[in-house]
């Protein structure tokens, strides 16, 4: 500003503030550390924890939910501290107006925490999945014998719930039911997919933000970029529910001739709202 | 009028809201006239085309749980019946406490159904049922500042006190992350 390099900028700190900054940047620093750190103990003690608990899956999620909690808290901690240890400090120094690009920096920081948090757990919860139905999965090898006959009968691998059995010897149609375990795998595979699909989610998201970066043009004004902006989401989008999909069918195939549909359910609040704001 | 496997939307839904507050499947099946591996199907069938719904169908999924006992389940006997739930959380500010002990202890990792059962003797559809009983009521805060009176305010002033009551007695249960790292 006013033709200040940055470098001048900083000679002409007091010396006092640039050490406050410089602690402030070292705090900030520290606590992005602790939370990557955080973040590979849990993923190592909730798997261990699966394997412990016999592969009860709600043990596992409910211990993340402790976890996720602190791991929340630790963006509580560095508004806190700008608010009622930096801030004061830097207030002996400077005006309220020239210390906010420093309170953003930890605003930037804890928003960061969350969304990290919320890619974690889709990674989180698709190895959990993926590790309770390798383990799950073998539960369905078990023997299955005709009610009348005693034939052994093969269960299809692809269906997670009761179904009907045919005999092939006496033709009696015999009742499938699974224990709970495999019931829970019409669940689990939804997670297994959403992981698999991390590279779209991801694209998807980056998408979603840099339209909702774009003002909305008034009427009259070019909405070029603004348009350019909603296809790319569109495209994100598709791409994301495709990839989810096509690894959701591969667990559960019977589901594939239901393609189309399922991905126009999927993208109708997309449309919806398209319609809404360009009217198309 | 849409039916999977000779089952309506309305009536997966009775089933479902019947199943929650305790009643077989077994029991369920044999209402709708159908088998277990029937039914299955039909969940999965209905639960793909959730998004599809009405605004009218949709509210009624919602208001189903708290009155059960409709269509095909009106004249069933089942233990939905009874005022049990309502016995045991009595009022609005014993429903801001219990659900401010809930909310916490899951923060902390905890088991919320065993806090149901250990401290309050509450099953999960005695709950359910409470929460949607109490859940209309605040909704009605809306409506006038007599409702807003009688239902939100108390229940606000109690959640707050009985939140930090409850954070208070579970501190310390984890360490903080971050205990080590200061300004």
């Amino acid at each position: 500003m006013f033709g200040i390099s940055k470098k001048k900028k900083e000679e002409n700190e007091h010396p006092e503030y640039q050490k406050l900054v410089a602690k402030w940047d070292t705090f900030l620093a520290k606590m992005d550390t602790r939370f990557e750190e955080s973040l590979l103990n849990a993923e190592e003690a909730l798997l261990e924890n699966l394997d412990e608990s016999n592969f009860n899956m709600t043990s596992s999620m409910q211990a993340w939910s402790g976890i996720k909690a602190q791991l929340q808290n630790l963006s509580d901690k560095i508004e806190d501290t700008f608010d009622n240890k930096v801030k004061p400090q830097m207030l002996a120094y400077k005006e309220e107006w020239d210390i906010i690009d420093e309170g953003q920096k930890g605003i930037l920081l804890g928003e960061s925490f969350y969304r990290r948090i919320e890619r974690f757990q889709v990674l989180l919860e698709g190895k959990i999945a993926q590790r309770f139905y390798n383990h799950a999965v073998q539960l369905l090898n078990n023997d299955f014998h005709c009610t009348q006959c005693s034939a052994k009968l093969e269960v299809r691998k692809d269906i997670f719930r009761s179904h009907y059995v045919s005999c092939n010897y006496c033709n009696t149609v015999n009742t499938f039911t699974p224990n709970s375990k495999i019931n829970e795998l019409q669940y689990v595979v939804e997670n297994i997919a959403k992981m698999k699909a991390i590279d779209e989610w991801d694209a998807m998201l980056k998408a979603q933000n840099e339209l909702s970066e774009i003002r909305e043009p008034a009427e009259g004004e070019d909405n070029t970029e603004y348009i350019e902006g909603y296809k790319k989401r569109e495209n994100a989008e598709k791409k994301y529910w495709a990839k989810y999909f096509k690894e959701r069918y591969a667990f559960l195939p019977q589901y594939e001739t239901a393609y189309e549909h399922d991905i126009a359910v999927k993208m109708k609040y997309f449309y919806e709202e398209r319609q809404q704001r360009l009217g198309y | 009028m849409e039916l999977i496997n000779g089952v309506s939307f309305r009536d997966y839904a009775c089933a479902n809201a019947n199943i929650v507050a305790g009643m077989p499947v077994e029991q369920v099946c044999k209402i709708l006239g159908i088998e277990k591996p029937v039914w299955e199907d039909t969940i999965q069938q209905w639960n793909n085309k959730m998004a599809e719904l009405s605004h009218e169908d949709m509210a009624f999924y919602g208001e189903v749980f708290a009155n059960p006992k409709q269509g095909k389940f009106a004249n069933v006997e089942s233990a939905a019946d009874g005022d049990e739930a309502l016995d045991k959380v009595p009022d609005i500010v014993t429903f801001a406490k219990i659900q401010a002990h809930m909310n916490i202890a899951d923060e902390h990792g905890i088991d919320t159904i065993s806090i149901l059962e250990d401290k309050y003797n509450l099953n999960l559809m005695e709950w359910s049922k409470a929460s949607s009983e109490y859940s209309k009521l605040l909704h009605s805060s809306n409506e006038s500042t007599e409702n807003y009176e009688k239902y939100l305010k108390p229940f606000s002033e109690s959640s707050e006190k009985w939140e930090a009551h409850f954070r208070e007695q579970y501190k310390g249960q984890n360490a903080e992350l971050s205990d080590d790292i200061d300004f």
